[in-house]
Protein backbone atom coordinates (compact mmCIF):
# COMPACT_ATOMS: atom_id res chain seq x y z
CA UNK A 1 0.00 0.00 0.00
CA UNK A 2 1.20 3.75 -0.23
CA UNK A 3 2.74 5.79 -2.89
CA UNK A 4 5.31 2.62 -4.42
CA UNK A 5 2.25 0.89 -5.56
CA UNK A 6 2.13 1.26 -9.65
CA UNK A 7 -0.57 3.46 -10.98
CA UNK A 8 -1.75 3.21 -14.34
CA UNK A 9 -1.73 6.35 -15.86
CA UNK A 10 -1.25 8.03 -12.45
CA UNK A 11 -4.92 7.25 -11.96
CA UNK A 12 -5.55 3.56 -10.59
CA UNK A 13 -3.29 1.00 -8.92
CA UNK A 14 -3.02 -2.13 -10.52
CA UNK A 15 0.02 -4.61 -10.74
CA UNK A 16 0.51 -8.55 -10.64
CA UNK A 17 -1.00 -8.37 -7.18
CA UNK A 18 -4.43 -7.59 -8.51
CA UNK A 19 -4.42 -10.67 -10.62
CA UNK A 20 -5.68 -13.98 -9.91
CA UNK A 21 -5.28 -16.57 -12.81
CA UNK A 22 -6.85 -20.05 -12.48
CA UNK A 23 -10.13 -18.87 -10.89
CA UNK A 24 -12.27 -22.38 -10.12
CA UNK A 25 -15.64 -21.47 -9.46
CA UNK A 26 -19.14 -22.34 -10.18
CA UNK A 27 -21.29 -19.42 -9.32
CA UNK A 28 -20.13 -15.75 -9.97
CA UNK A 29 -20.34 -14.63 -6.24
CA UNK A 30 -17.33 -17.07 -5.66
CA UNK A 31 -15.95 -15.33 -8.55
CA UNK A 32 -16.37 -11.81 -6.83
CA UNK A 33 -15.30 -13.52 -3.44
CA UNK A 34 -12.13 -14.61 -5.26
CA UNK A 35 -10.97 -11.44 -6.44
CA UNK A 36 -12.35 -8.74 -3.88
CA UNK A 37 -10.16 -10.62 -1.80
CA UNK A 38 -7.00 -9.86 -3.49
CA UNK A 39 -8.87 -6.14 -3.44
CA UNK A 40 -9.21 -6.60 0.42
CA UNK A 41 -5.24 -8.19 1.09
CA UNK A 42 -3.99 -5.36 -0.97
CA UNK A 43 -5.49 -2.04 1.11
CA UNK A 44 -7.18 -1.51 -1.99
CA UNK A 45 -10.86 -1.48 -0.39
CA UNK A 46 -12.66 -1.87 2.90
CA UNK A 47 -13.84 -4.97 4.71
CA UNK A 48 -17.37 -4.07 3.85
CA UNK A 49 -16.68 -4.35 -0.14
CA UNK A 50 -16.59 -8.08 -0.74
CA UNK A 51 -20.34 -8.04 0.50
CA UNK A 52 -21.30 -4.96 -0.75
CA UNK A 53 -19.79 -5.80 -4.58
CA UNK A 54 -22.05 -9.00 -4.59
CA UNK A 55 -25.37 -7.25 -3.45
CA UNK A 56 -24.42 -4.84 -6.20
CA UNK A 57 -24.17 -7.13 -8.67
CA UNK A 58 -27.57 -8.64 -7.68
CA UNK A 59 -29.18 -5.50 -8.21
CA UNK A 60 -27.03 -4.10 -10.74
CA UNK A 61 -25.53 -6.87 -12.55
CA UNK A 62 -22.16 -6.10 -14.67
CA UNK A 63 -21.72 -9.28 -17.42
CA UNK A 64 -21.01 -8.00 -20.82
CA UNK A 65 -20.82 -10.04 -24.30
CA UNK A 66 -18.37 -8.60 -25.90
CA UNK A 67 -16.77 -9.71 -29.74
CA UNK A 68 -14.03 -12.16 -27.99
CA UNK A 69 -16.15 -13.06 -24.92
CA UNK A 70 -18.04 -12.44 -21.85
CA UNK A 71 -16.61 -10.61 -19.17
CA UNK A 72 -18.23 -8.57 -16.01
CA UNK A 73 -16.95 -5.75 -14.35
CA UNK A 74 -17.83 -5.94 -10.87
CA UNK A 75 -17.84 -2.96 -8.79
CA UNK A 76 -20.01 -0.86 -6.00
CA UNK A 77 -20.65 2.28 -3.85
CA UNK A 78 -17.33 4.57 -3.28
CA UNK A 79 -17.99 4.46 0.57
CA UNK A 80 -16.41 0.71 0.23
CA UNK A 81 -13.27 1.85 -1.31
CA UNK A 82 -9.83 3.19 0.14
CA UNK A 83 -8.01 3.47 -3.31
CA UNK A 84 -8.86 3.60 -6.82
CA UNK A 85 -7.61 0.03 -8.32
CA UNK A 86 -8.48 -2.60 -10.59
CA UNK A 87 -8.21 -6.24 -10.10
CA UNK A 88 -8.37 -8.90 -12.78
CA UNK A 89 -9.58 -11.72 -12.52
CA UNK A 90 -8.86 -14.67 -15.34
CA UNK A 91 -11.52 -18.14 -14.62
CA UNK A 92 -10.66 -21.52 -16.18
CA UNK A 93 -14.07 -22.16 -17.11
CA UNK A 94 -16.83 -19.55 -18.08
CA UNK A 95 -19.21 -18.62 -15.20
CA UNK A 96 -22.68 -17.21 -15.96
CA UNK A 97 -23.33 -13.65 -14.98
CA UNK A 98 -26.72 -11.67 -15.48
CA UNK A 99 -26.44 -9.16 -18.46
CA UNK A 100 -26.09 -5.69 -17.35
CA UNK A 101 -29.31 -3.66 -17.96
CA UNK A 102 -30.70 -7.00 -19.87
CA UNK A 103 -32.04 -8.72 -16.24
CA UNK A 104 -33.24 -11.83 -18.37
CA UNK A 105 -29.55 -12.42 -20.22
CA UNK A 106 -27.19 -14.53 -18.95
CA UNK A 107 -23.94 -14.07 -19.95
CA UNK A 108 -20.97 -16.66 -19.84
CA UNK A 109 -17.96 -14.88 -18.24
CA UNK A 110 -14.53 -15.51 -19.07
CA UNK A 111 -12.84 -12.44 -17.67
CA UNK A 112 -13.81 -10.13 -14.68
CA UNK A 113 -12.14 -6.50 -14.66
CA UNK A 114 -12.95 -5.60 -10.82
CA UNK A 115 -13.34 -1.73 -9.89
CA UNK A 116 -12.76 0.05 -7.29
CA UNK A 117 -13.92 3.61 -7.82
CA UNK A 118 -13.78 6.96 -5.24
CA UNK A 119 -14.86 9.59 -7.97
CA UNK A 120 -16.26 9.20 -11.50
CA UNK A 121 -14.13 12.08 -13.31
CA UNK A 122 -10.87 10.93 -11.74
CA UNK A 123 -10.30 7.66 -13.45
CA UNK A 124 -11.88 8.89 -16.80
CA UNK A 125 -9.29 7.98 -18.81
CA UNK A 126 -8.72 4.81 -17.83
CA UNK A 127 -12.29 3.79 -17.98
CA UNK A 128 -12.13 5.13 -21.88
CA UNK A 129 -8.72 2.92 -22.04
CA UNK A 130 -10.68 -0.08 -20.67
CA UNK A 131 -13.76 0.05 -22.66
CA UNK A 132 -11.36 0.19 -25.54
CA UNK A 133 -9.69 -3.06 -24.65
CA UNK A 134 -13.23 -4.52 -24.25
CA UNK A 135 -14.09 -3.00 -28.08
CA UNK A 136 -11.28 -4.21 -30.04
CA UNK A 137 -11.23 -8.16 -31.10
CA UNK A 138 -8.30 -10.44 -29.72
CA UNK A 139 -6.95 -8.39 -26.91
CA UNK A 140 -9.24 -10.06 -24.21
CA UNK A 141 -8.53 -13.41 -26.28
CA UNK A 142 -4.80 -12.76 -25.67
CA UNK A 143 -5.28 -11.41 -21.49
CA UNK A 144 -7.08 -14.78 -21.01
CA UNK A 145 -4.19 -16.85 -22.25
CA UNK A 146 -1.58 -15.51 -20.07
CA UNK A 147 0.37 -18.45 -17.87
CA UNK A 148 1.06 -16.09 -15.01
CA UNK A 149 0.41 -12.98 -13.27
CA UNK A 150 3.25 -11.00 -14.49
CA UNK A 151 2.66 -11.41 -18.04
CA UNK A 152 -1.26 -10.77 -17.51
CA UNK A 153 -0.66 -7.79 -15.22
CA UNK A 154 2.18 -6.38 -17.87
CA UNK A 155 -0.33 -7.19 -20.97
CA UNK A 156 -3.22 -5.17 -19.49
CA UNK A 157 -1.41 -2.14 -18.36
CA UNK A 158 0.54 -2.19 -21.78
CA UNK A 159 -2.99 -1.74 -23.59
CA UNK A 160 -4.00 0.86 -20.90
CA UNK A 161 -1.04 2.26 -21.72
CA UNK A 162 -1.31 2.68 -25.44
CA UNK B 1 -34.24 30.41 -30.45
CA UNK B 2 -33.33 27.09 -30.75
CA UNK B 3 -33.68 25.07 -26.90
CA UNK B 4 -30.77 23.13 -25.66
CA UNK B 5 -31.75 19.03 -25.81
CA UNK B 6 -30.89 17.22 -22.54
CA UNK B 7 -29.65 13.73 -22.26
CA UNK B 8 -29.22 11.94 -18.44
CA UNK B 9 -26.86 9.24 -18.51
CA UNK B 10 -27.09 6.77 -15.88
CA UNK B 11 -25.85 3.13 -14.31
CA UNK B 12 -26.06 1.42 -10.76
CA UNK B 13 -23.38 3.59 -8.66
CA UNK B 14 -23.17 6.81 -11.01
CA UNK B 15 -19.57 6.48 -10.97
CA UNK B 16 -18.24 3.72 -13.20
CA UNK B 17 -20.03 2.73 -16.35
CA UNK B 18 -21.97 5.90 -16.95
CA UNK B 19 -18.84 7.99 -17.10
CA UNK B 20 -17.33 5.66 -19.71
CA UNK B 21 -21.20 6.07 -21.56
CA UNK B 22 -21.13 9.57 -21.00
CA UNK B 23 -17.61 10.38 -22.18
CA UNK B 24 -18.06 7.92 -25.58
CA UNK B 25 -21.83 9.66 -26.15
CA UNK B 26 -20.42 13.20 -25.54
CA UNK B 27 -17.36 12.39 -28.34
CA UNK B 28 -19.98 10.73 -30.55
CA UNK B 29 -22.70 13.27 -30.67
CA UNK B 30 -19.87 16.47 -31.43
CA UNK B 31 -18.44 14.34 -34.28
CA UNK B 32 -22.23 14.10 -35.88
CA UNK B 33 -22.48 17.85 -35.25
CA UNK B 34 -24.04 17.96 -31.71
CA UNK B 35 -21.66 19.26 -29.24
CA UNK B 36 -22.25 20.57 -25.96
CA UNK B 37 -23.91 23.55 -27.09
CA UNK B 38 -26.54 21.73 -28.70
CA UNK B 39 -26.73 18.65 -26.09
CA UNK B 40 -26.56 19.09 -22.34
CA UNK B 41 -25.66 15.85 -20.92
CA UNK B 42 -26.30 14.66 -16.93
CA UNK B 43 -25.34 11.78 -15.15
CA UNK B 44 -26.54 10.18 -11.70
CA UNK B 45 -27.24 6.84 -10.69
CA UNK B 46 -30.40 4.79 -11.60
CA UNK B 47 -32.04 5.01 -7.65
CA UNK B 48 -32.09 8.78 -8.06
CA UNK B 49 -33.61 8.78 -11.71
CA UNK B 50 -37.24 9.72 -10.35
CA UNK B 51 -35.61 12.74 -9.49
CA UNK B 52 -34.12 14.47 -12.72
CA UNK B 53 -35.84 12.39 -15.33
CA UNK B 54 -38.71 14.77 -15.98
CA UNK B 55 -35.93 17.45 -16.89
CA UNK B 56 -34.68 15.61 -19.57
CA UNK B 57 -35.55 14.46 -22.96
CA UNK B 58 -33.89 11.03 -23.17
CA UNK B 59 -32.37 8.32 -20.63
CA UNK B 60 -29.28 6.27 -21.38
CA UNK B 61 -28.57 3.74 -19.14
CA UNK B 62 -26.65 0.82 -18.47
CA UNK B 63 -28.90 -0.80 -16.06
CA UNK B 64 -32.67 -1.60 -16.14
CA UNK B 65 -34.86 1.80 -14.99
CA UNK B 66 -37.49 1.70 -12.03
CA UNK B 67 -41.25 1.81 -12.99
CA UNK B 68 -42.69 5.21 -13.48
CA UNK B 69 -40.47 6.94 -15.48
CA UNK B 70 -41.86 8.51 -18.40
CA UNK B 71 -38.52 10.07 -20.62
CA UNK B 72 -37.81 7.98 -23.33
CA UNK B 73 -34.84 4.99 -22.63
CA UNK B 74 -32.44 3.75 -24.30
CA UNK B 75 -29.79 0.97 -23.16
CA UNK B 76 -26.40 2.13 -23.10
CA UNK B 77 -24.65 -1.05 -23.38
CA UNK B 78 -23.44 -0.70 -27.15
CA UNK B 79 -21.09 2.71 -25.90
CA UNK B 80 -19.51 -0.13 -23.45
CA UNK B 81 -19.33 -3.24 -26.54
CA UNK B 82 -19.19 -1.21 -28.75
CA UNK B 83 -21.22 -3.42 -30.61
CA UNK B 84 -24.09 -1.76 -32.35
CA UNK B 85 -23.02 1.62 -31.39
CA UNK B 86 -23.90 3.39 -34.61
CA UNK B 87 -27.24 2.03 -35.12
CA UNK B 88 -27.39 3.28 -30.97
CA UNK B 89 -26.23 6.86 -31.42
CA UNK B 90 -28.69 6.83 -34.47
CA UNK B 91 -31.95 6.36 -32.56
CA UNK B 92 -30.23 8.87 -30.19
CA UNK B 93 -30.03 11.65 -32.92
CA UNK B 94 -33.55 10.53 -34.28
CA UNK B 95 -34.74 11.48 -30.53
CA UNK B 96 -32.90 14.64 -29.63
CA UNK B 97 -33.14 15.84 -33.72
CA UNK B 98 -34.32 19.73 -32.98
Amino acid sequence: MGSERAKILGEMCFDESLVVLDIQAETNEEVIDLVAQAMLREGMVKKSYPEAVKARERIYATGLELLDMGIAIPHTDPEHVLQPAMALGILNKPVKFVGMGEPDKQIDVEVVFMLSILEPHAQLIILQKLMKVFQEEGKLRQLKNCGTKKEAADLLTAFLSE
Amino acid sequence: MKKTKKILVSCGTGVATSTAVKQKLAEMLARKGYGPDKVELGQCRVSELANYADSYDLIISTAALPPNIKTPYILGLPFLTGIGVDKVLDQIIDIIKI
